[in-house]
């Protein structure tokens, strides 16, 4: 047996180029449907867990889709956008509470998520260091997001421009890092989370900057009147909050009608979640509230169906290339003629002829399955983290 | 010893027929065959090492009718007794010189490949000047080393009995002594049997006898 063994995997060994794409070819065939189908579970149940722990979602009318990606898995395609009185307004029904989300910003790749505190709580986020951001500009990390963005409690991280030639955009923010949290596995570990203040600062909403009244602003002033000053730009913008600077930061008009992507409606109880939906869905105006898992539900429907397309079309192409790979191996057979003979001649039975090449057979399948089971593996490991970031991009 | 008894032989189609009244080679004999083409020369040493069976007739090889045998008994009487070279080599181009030289005891559960083989095999290779060339595989030896190798191959069983099928057809005429000074020393050194199928008149004199085919060759109709 070990002859028939050497035999088939010198065979093997020496048409290697051969042997590669056959071994290739198996792991393909077996891996695309099974590695899908794992990618698919996976992403059904990160996305379906989520969803589940999320009770509610209130937003501007527009894609639901769009507002639970967002809100739920902190992609950075912004829905429309509500203002933070519809905040106000689920709390003041006694029905629910609210959790203002404003997902729009980044540091570097990682989502900048600007949220209220009770989020924290609703997540079971627990700190691994440091504390809760209690000031303006400060954040706490997610996990991945502070080993990604190489920082920890005590650094600072800088938001980024929306567009790098945007110069009348978004300008940057240095923030400190007051804390980092635990890993929970699911999409807070790539966020940076700070108070939705900081993040209204970050658009420019809020600023702090030079005192007018300070005589070495003199000369940045246009217009001084009782009740106003006007400035030109060369008054100097702070882009840190500090001690010396966080009493400057202030904010122009009513705080309501300030921008949130999403609010998250946490109800009491289920009645008072079903009110809730009820008065949203009478209302005409330019809101909607949705189920995420519904949406969710609705997405991997979807998905689905796209999966049994794929794998349809896996299978055919399986097919042809167990078809190519007989007609190949019959081909090489023809050609291995007399080496058949030879072996037979020098005293090779038929029965070793045929075990010697059913051994190559085998160990072709094997190495293909083997390769196929590896990648599958690797897919099990990591497929959160390419779901995670397909959802983000 | 061979001994051939009213040998008739042909193949399912055509007019290719071959009848052996009698024939008789004796142990340690050495024995050139020649012939036209198709004379039936490669067929008899096929008959011979029990590859093809007769229709009719006995051959007796080594002590063993073959026509009594089963297949699986014949390949063992041929693993054991027979040494087998081909014109073309008939080399693995996958296998190393090495292990083409094994090939007989990786193809057969019968013969134990150990140590004692393993330096056999480098033994014979050595003497017949390859030694050097134990990695090497067959489209990187000349047609020379190819077939000394091939004679390491057949020479490594301990055969009494060999048969070469013009052995000398693809080498150039330093080979062709070297190659047939290498079968003939074995056969002298080992009182074994060699019968070589030639069409090179001048080797003839190396043999000490010639067994001419055209006497056997029958045309049908």
């Amino acid at each position: 047996m070990n002859g028939i063994l050497y035999l088939a995997w010198r065979y093997l060994a020496y048409n290697r180029w051969k042997t590669t794409i056959l071994v290739g070819s198996i792991m393909l065939i077996i891996y695309l449907p099974v590695g899908l189908n794992v990618v698919v579970e996976q992403s059904g149940q990160h996305l379906n867990a989520r969803a589940q722990a999320t009770p509610l979602l209130v937003g501007a009318k527009g894609s639901p889709l769009e507002l639970s990606l967002n809100s739920l898995y902190f992609s950075l395609d912004t829905p429309e956008l509500t203002s933070y009185a519809e905040a106000t307004a689920i709390i003041e029904t006694g029905l629910a509470e609210a959790i203002p989300m404003y997902v729009r910003f980044k540091s570097r790749a990682q989502p900048i998520v600007a949220t209220s505190f009770e989020y924290f709580g609703f997540r079971g986020l627990a700190l691994a260091s440091g504390r809760m951001p209690a000031l303006l500009g400060e954040c706490v990390l997610g996990a991945a997001s502070a080993e990604a963005l190489g920082v920890g409690v005590g650094d600072s991280v800088v938001s980024s421009p929306e567009t790098a030639f945007d110069l009348a955009g978004v300008y940057p923010l240095k923030m400190e890092v007051v804390g980092v949290f635990e890993p929970n596995f699911t999409s807070d570990d790539n966020a940076v989370f700070v108070d939705i203040k900081t993040a209204w600062i970050i658009e420019g909403l809020g600023h702090g900057h030079q005192d007018l009244a300070d005589p070495a602003a003199t000369s940045a002033v246009l217009n001084r009147t009782d009740d106003n000053i006007v400035a030109n730009a060369s008054i100097v913008q702070f882009n840190e909050i500090t001690e010396d600077n966080i009493d400057s930061f202030h904010f122009h008009g009513n705080l309501d009608s300030y921008p949130l992507t999403g609010v998250i409606a946490v109800p009491k109880d289920e009645k008072s979640g079903v009110i809730l939906m009820g008065r949203y869905l009478d209302s005409d105006a330019n809101k909607q509230i949705v189920r995420p898992r519904d949406v969710v539900e609705e997405l991997l429907d979807t998905i689905l169906t796209i999966q049994q397309f794929i794998v349809a079309a896996v299978f055919i192409v399986a097919v042809a290339t167990v078809a190519t790979a007989s007609l190949v191996f019959l081909l090489s057979l023809r050609l291995r003629r007399r080496e058949i003979d030879t072996i037979g001649k020098i005293g090779g039975g038929r029965w070793h002829v045929a075990s010697m090449l059913l051994a190559e057979i085998v160990i072709v399948l094997v190495l293909g399955s083997a390769l196929a089971a590896g990648l599958t593996a690797l897919t099990w490991r990591y497929g959160s983290a390419v779901i995670e970031s397909v959802v983000m991009s | 010893m061979i001994e051939i008894q009213n040998l008739t032989f042909h193949y399912g189609e055509g007019d290719f027929r071959l009848d052996i009244p009698g024939l008789q080679i004796a142990e340690g004999e050495r024995v050139a065959v020649v012939g036209p083409s198709g004379s039936g020369k490669t067929t008899f040493l096929n008959l011979i090492a029990g590859i093809a069976r007769p229709q009719s007739g006995d051959i007796v090889t080594a002590r063993h009718n073959l026509a009594g045998l089963d297949d699986s008994a014949v390949r063992d009487f041929r693993i054991e007794h027979i040494g087998l070279v081909f014109q073309e080599f008939e080399l693995l181009e996958y296998l190393d010189v090495f292990d083409n030289v094994l090939l007989p005891y990786r193809v057969n559960s019968s013969l134990r490949l150990d140590t004692m083989v393993r330096q056999r095999a480098v033994d014979l290779l050595g003497s017949v000047g390859v030694g050097d060339k134990l990695k090497r595989y067959p489209d990187q030896l000349s047609q020379g080393e190819k077939q000394r190798v091939a004679v390491c191959r057949a020479l490594l069983v301990n055969p009494s009995l060999l048969l070469a099928d013009e052995p000398t057809g693809n080498l150039d005429p330093a080979n062709k002594s070297r190659v047939l000074d290498i079968l003939i020393d074995y056969a002298a050194d080992n009182e074994a049997t060699l019968v070589t199928v030639t069409h090179d008149s001048d080797l003839l004199g190396r043999f000490e006898r010639v067994i001419d085919f055209r006497d056997f060759l029958e045309k049908a109709g």
